[in-house]
């Protein structure tokens, strides 16, 4: 049964990934039960088989990634990270000399592991040094995050795209793909890329970053709560020496029957259930704790459980999807949930003068968080993205051994001695034996949702193929290009680019490879043209903020604006579109 | 919300009875503005027919309390029913002014 041409399983699937689309783009629904939910559908109506379906489960590609998240779990464990991104930066002595500074190490980092973990390692760093070399963070953390997306498409390993085409690049042909053969082309896009920045530098923002007040932490409020055995109950503000405090000033005094007093002057009277609101220099405020004996406002005490020394602060940003945001941190299970409080929010740089426990915060919000020393990122990462590492690197012979496990297994593979699969099993067992990453911390390695998302998205792709669309698709898009195959690879280019600004590279690389495979088999042209162009064009995503992963990391720290990434990254990924199709044709002939 | 303030020789008795709101309060503390700034008796407030009290509320009787030990005198309270004298209890006032 055919309508227009297409087949009702191809019409399912259509359905399927246009509710997908919609589901991602409207709504908070975390990525993977989106793509979990998609599979189901089109399992239940019978367009993918059961073998099918689990496909993405079973796939090369995905098994790979899960055990390069183990050896990418030693590197970091021990330390070769960390120690890479502080001795590289240098002292640059103009920001076009730092923009490249920080971008190539960024790329090649990126090059040989998830861009997420490499962007998230550098940030603090990047931080640092911008403040040292007297530069807003926004001015490189935007580079930053575009050369890991950069860098990502250089090897095979370097972002799950890739090995999603190459998954079905080995399904067309038979043939597997090495792990440099993006290499050549990618660098030269990523040259391209770097020369564009510094060419166009002036457009990148100078942003105020919240990150910046947290340093110097006159842009933040903290909320104190007052227990009803203390002994400043009854006296005034002044007299109890809780209004003008070193470093800060109480601005807000929210009573036990949510009555609200603001402003507030020196005479206004101590109650016990008082949620005393501080603006100033947070870990001033926090100082009460100890010599006020005030308790964190996160529920009401009637005697105060001192917790000191048994918790610290931590920042993390709000990150997309995550069920905080439009809500306030009261009308969620969030301090239940980790065990934290909420301390101070900051939004674009800029203070919110009311009490954080009113604010309802927005994506990108960057929250000052009192946790127990435990490590609660794991818990909190549906909605919060933690800047600094909670381990603690372990410099040492260990580092020198990691970095030894994690060559061995990128030349093992280079050289075809053994298949990629194998070089990465091997490699992460040998990060296991050797210690380098301690059992126990393997499951803190492993983002699951990363692997169910991957999963899903080599499914959806299995469905595209399968159900007919990517023929018709190719068909058309052969129809509008005149067969010509160079307009043809044009056009795949433009849409994955244009794709992956919305969804992840490896959903919009799944959707894409079988139309690009099936494009080059009707032509009758070298299909790894259209793999390598695919690489690079998946992992363009420079214009929208929720293009990567990583742009989400930065837009927070960096106190970026939506449109900021707009202004630059238009530019980027018209320049990396044409240079990707001028130099993929020459380096791999179509 | 009804006050009623009867000074005798040397005590003022303040009656209080309904709902001391936020707005009640402002009430009560313009007409106790006075007593608080400089009381000339001792001050007892009889809290039998009191059925809520707000933080405002809580207030002026911190004030009164203050102004009554500032000027020597004593300040009592009488008659409090459990809900108020709840309040009291979780502001961790109830001890001030001998609740418990």
């Amino acid at each position: 049964m055919e309508f227009l041409g297409l087949s009702i399983y191809a019409w399912i699937t259509v359905v399927t990934v246009i509710a997908m689309f919609t589901l991602l783009l409207r709504t908070k629904l975390p990525v993977e039960i989106v793509f979990l939910g998609g599979i189901a559908v089109l399992y239940i109506t019978g367009v993918l088989s059961t073998e099918e379906a689990l496909s993405g489960f079973s796939s090369t590609s995905v098994v790979t990634v899960g055990a390069l998240f183990i050896v990418v779990g030693g590197l970091e464990h021990t330390g070769v990270l960390q120690w890479i991104v502080k001795n590289i930066l240098g002292t640059p002595k103009s920001y076009a000399k730092a923009i490249v500074r920080i971008m190539m190490p960024a790329a090649v980092l990126s090059a040989f592991m998830s861009n997420t973990t490499v962007v998230a390692l550098f940030i603090n760093v990047v931080k640092k040094w911008a403040k040292k070399l007297n530069f807003a963070p926004s001015q490189l953390l935007m580079p930053l995050t575009y050369a890991a997306c950069m860098g990502g498409a250089c090897t095979l390993i370097g972002s799950p795209a890739n090995l999603v085409i190459a998954n079905f690049y080995a399904d067309y042909t038979g043939e597997q793909v090495g792990i440099f053969a993006p290499t050549l082309p990618a660098l030269c896009t990523l040259f391209a890329g770097i020369l564009t920045l510094v060419v166009f530098r002036r457009l990148i923002p100078v942003r105020k970053a919240p990150e910046s007040s947290f340093e110097n932490s006159s842009e933040y409020t903290a909320e104190l709560l007052v227990p009803s055995d203390s002994q400043y109950v009854g006296m005034t503000a002044e007299e109890a020496g809780l209004y003008n405090i070193k470093g800060g000033r109480l601005i807000e005094i929210i009573r036990f029957d949510r009555e609200i007093v603001n402003p507030v002057g020196p005479d206004e009277f101590i109650l016990g259930g008082d949620r005393l609101v501080y603006s100033g220099d947070v870990s001033a405020i926090l100082e009460l704790k100890s010599t006020h004996g005030l308790a964190a406002a996160n529920h009401h005490v009637f005697s105060l459980q001192n917790e000191d020394g048994k918790r610290r602060l931590r920042t993390a940003i709000v990150c997309q999807g995550s069920p905080l945001i439009d809500h306030t941190v009261g009308q969620t299970d969030l301090e239940e949930q980790g065990g934290v409080t909420l301390v101070a929010v900051a939004r674009r740089g800029e203070r919110i003068n009311e009490s954080p426990r009113d604010i309802k915060l927005r994506m990108g919000d960057v929250v000052l968080l009192e946790t127990p020393k435990n490590d609660v990122t794991r818990t909190l990462s549906s909605s919060l993205t933690f800047f600094d590492s909670d381990d603690i690197p372990n410099i040492g012979p260990k580092t020198l051994l990691s970095s030894v496990i994690m060559l061995a297994m990128i030349l093992l593979s280079a050289f075809h001695i053994v298949p990629l699969l194998q070089s990465c099993f091997i490699a992460a067992l040998a990060m296991l034996l050797t210690k380098c990453l301690p059992v126990a911390q393997v499951d803190k390695c492993i983002n699951w949702n990363v692997l169910m998302v991957f999963a899903g998205s080599v499914s959806l792709g299995v469905a595209i193929d399968k159900s007919g669309l990517a023929v018709m698709i190719a068909n058309g898009l052969m129809e509008v290009c005149a067969g010509n195959p160079l307009l043809v690879l044009g056009g795949i280019c433009l849409l994955g680019t244009s794709l992956t600004e919305f969804i992840s590279n490896t959903a919009c690389s799944a959707m894409l490879a079988p139309i690009a495979f099936s494009s080059a088999a009707a032509m009758g042209v070298n299909p790894m043209t259209f793999c390598v162009a695919l690489m690079i064009a998946a992992s363009s995503s420079f214009a929208t903020p929720i293009g990567s992963p990583t742009h989400l990391l930065v837009y927070g720290p960096g106190g970026y604006r939506f449109s900021d990434f707009f202004r630059v990254g238009m530019l980027l990924d018209v320049a990396l579109l044409i240079v990707n199709i001028v130099v993929v044709t020459i380096f791999v002939p179509l | 919300m009804e006050i009623t303030i009867n000074q005798e020789d040397n005590l003022t008795l303040i009656t209080l009875a309904g709902r001391l709101d936020t707005v009640a309060a402002v009430d009560f503390a313009a007409r106790t503005e006075a007593l608080c700034a400089n009381p000339t008796t001792d001050i007892t407030v009889d809290c039998g027919k009191l059925e809520y009290i707000s933080s405002s509320g809580i207030r002026t009787f911190v004030a009164l309390l203050k102004g009554c030990k500032g000027a020597g005198k004593t300040m009592r309270m009488e008659n409090v029913e459990e809900s108020v004298r709840h309040v009291f209890l979780l502001t961790g006032l109830a001890r001030l002014f001998n609740l418990q």
